[in-house]
This record gives structure tokens, C-alpha cells and sequence, in this order.
């Protein structure tokens, strides 16, 4: 979820109407959405995103044995397959994250 | 009312959890549903939320048909420890719920199940108290339906009239609520929500309002995404 932009259909308050909104979102946490007809722009506070980004990023450390763990029990020749192109990810992942946030 | 409780049998519960959505124009969009909330899709928080509060209970999803797909891999994903049931959604919510229902009917009616909950999927941040609530009121009372009480003022200055806002999950007994939508079906009556169907065709019934959760939000505008990550910050990413 690195910089990633979904679209989805939500309720835009200036259209007053369900639009297509495109949402940005940096590591696990939304940046931004923008309504697709009148493009009004809905930003977390960057500092306070960035607070937000902090704490979430030490709770997925956090929590990454115990998820790993689960993924292990369930399929231990799927996540061993997959563990060295994901850590090969990470730096990428993580300088994709911080630059949405300071951008 | 603790003798009347003694005398209720254990509650058996089914959840049914709304995400089949009305359909998009875009061919682009994805269902809110289906939208990462600090690290999970909406639909899997709903779905622990759920199984969280009644461990081992009948857990119906109800989607579109062209989010199979995508329900498969993420419940394989997110919530691999559950068994969710998979239902295909109608046209109208009040289609999606007669065909979880008709799927859940065999149990209904032999016992296995006496109390249904209807909860929509874009509501994550539901608590295990709230579910908790209305299960409980539903199998003492007939139905429970979580509701706010709103300023008036918020909707109409001139209004005098207590408003309310109602929300999900609503529980009812089973086999009522069973039997309503098939009345409904045969009748062609479409409720403009569960607890309008079970009124129509059981209004000896009671359905009782609950206290809901000025927390338990449903994902409707992009800042109630902002809002919902923080409430999840708040309780420590833990549903
Ligand atoms: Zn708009």
C-alpha cells in the first residue's frame, strides 16, 4: 500500500452526491482523496498525519512477529517463497511512504 | 426480568454482514467496503468485529457478485481464521438480506439460530459492547436497534421533535425475522430498513432502541476514513 491510489465511489459534500473519489494512501494510512467531478480535495493534516504515521508504523513493527507467525501456521511454503522479495521491498516501500508524507 | 432471562434459552447467533453495495457507475471504483482502514479492508474489521463478540457464530457475507474475487483473496488474507459464508446480494439491501436469510432458513427453522444480526459492512469501528446489546435485547424483546439521539437543530431549526439516527448492527429473533421476509417476498413489500419489514408483519413485536456508538461510524463521506483512522489510533489498532 505505497503510495497507493484506489478509487472509490464515496459521498462528496460539495457534489452532494456519491462520486468517484481517488485516495492516496501512504504505508497503511489515507494522505488524501479528491472528488473525480469537482476535485475538491479532502488532506489530513500533515503534521498530525505524520504523528499518525509514527505511531501506526510502530504498531506494524510491533505486530509483525505475531502476523508473520499466523502467515507461517497457514501456509509456510507460500511465505517462505515470498519473504525475500518482500524484504528486498522494504527500503522502497518505506522512502515511497515517507514522501507522500512530506511532500 | 432476570426470571424472564432465566427462562430464555442460550442465545444461538447468525450475523449478517451488508456489503453488496447498490452497484457503481464507475468501472474504476471499488466498494467502500473493500477500502484499506489502517491496514485491513473496512469489511475484515467488521467481520472481527463480529466474530470477536461471539466466538464460533454463523458468519454470512453478503456481496456483489463481482467482488468474489476479491472477497476470497482478502478473507483468505485478513481473516483466514473464520468461516464467513459467502451469499450473493440482490438488487436492494432488502434483497440482500431475504437471500442471507433463505441461506441461514434451514437453521432457522430447525433452532440452530434464534437470533439474527444485520450489520453493514461499512461500519468498522462497531464495538463488541454494541453487539453484545442488541443480541442480548433482541432475544429478551424481539428486536433491538442501536440509535443516537440528535440535536434537532442539526437537521431542522424548526423542529421540536426528538431525532434520532439509527444504526448498525440490529438484532432480531430468528425465526420472526425470518418469517417477515418471506411475507415481504410473497407481498413484493420492500422496508426501507429491517426493523420497517419486521413492524409490518410483526408489529406486536418489539423492537427496542439501544444506546449505539457516536464511535460506530459508517463510511460515507473521505473524511470519515480520516475520522475512522483515528479512532482505530486511539484504541491502539485493536478492533
Ligand atoms: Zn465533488
Amino acid at each position: 500500500m505505497t503510495d497507493e491510489v484506489m478509487y472509490a465511489e464515496l459521498h462528496c459534500a460539495h457534489c452532494d452526491q456519491e462520486t468517484l473519489h481517488a485516495l492516496v494512501y501512504a504505508g497503511r494510512l489515507i494522505v488524501s482523496s479528491t472528488c473525480q467531478i469537482c476535485h475538491m480535495q479532502v488532506k489530513h493534516e500533515p503534521g498530525d498525519l505524520r504523528i499518525h504515521y509514527i505511531k501506526d508504523l510502530e504498531n506494524r513493527i510491533a505486530t509483525k512477529p505475531a502476523r508473520l507467525w499466523r502467515r507461517f501456521w497457514k501456509s509456510p511454503v507460500g511465505l517462505m517463497w515470498s519473504m525475500p522479495r518482500k524484504m528486498m521491498q522494504q527500503p522502497g516501500k518505506f522512502w515511497g511512504e515517507i514522501k507522500s508524507l512530506f511532500r | 426480568m432476570e426470571a424472564r432471562t432465566a427462562l430464555l434459552e442460550p442465545m444461538r447467533i447468525a450475523v449478517v454482514i451488508l456489503a453488496a453495495g447498490s452497484g457503481s457507475r464507475f468501472s474504476s471504483a471499488t466498494n467502500k467496503v473493500w477500502l484499506p482502514l489502517g491496514g485491513r479492508r473496512i469489511i475484515s474489521r467488521s467481520i472481527a468485529n463480529a466474530v470477536k463478540s461471539f466466538p464460533g457464530c454463523r458468519t454470512v457475507l453478503v456481496i456483489s457478485p463481482q467482488d468474489a474475487l476479491l472477497a476470497n483473496q482478502v478473507l483468505e488474507r485478513e481473516a483466514s481464521d473464520v468461516e464467513v459464508e459467502l451469499v450473493e446480494g440482490g438488487e436492494t439491501r432488502h434483497d440482500s438480506e431475504y437471500n442471507a436469510l433463505i441461506h441461514l432458513a434451514p437453521a432457522i427453522t430447525d433452532g440452530r439460530i434464534n437470533v439474527v444480526l444485520i450489520h453493514d459492512g461499512a461500519r468498522p469501528l462497531a464495538t463488541s459492547m454494541l453487539f453484545h446489546d442488541v443480541a442480548r435485547t433482541a432475544h429478551q424483546h424481539g428486536g433491538a436497534v442501536p440509535a443516537i439521539v440528535v440535536d434537532p437543530f442539526e437537521i431542522d431549526y424548526k423542529c421540536e421533535n426528538q431525532i434520532v439516527r439509527v444504526q448498525t448492527p440490529q438484532a432480531f429473533r430468528a425465526s420472526e425475522l425470518l418469517s417477515a421476509y418471506q411475507k415481504a417476498h410473497h407481498d413484493k413489500f420492500v422496508g426501507t430498513d429491517t426493523a420497517a419489514c419486521m413492524e409490518e408483519y410483526f408489529p406486536e413485536n418489539k423492537n427496542i432502541a439501544v444506546a449505539g456508538e457516536t464511535q460506530n461510524v459508517k463510511i460515507t463521506y473521505p473524511q470519515d476514513l480520516v475520522i475512522a483512522e483515528h479512532v482505530l489510533e486511539m484504541r491502539g489498532y485493536v478492533e
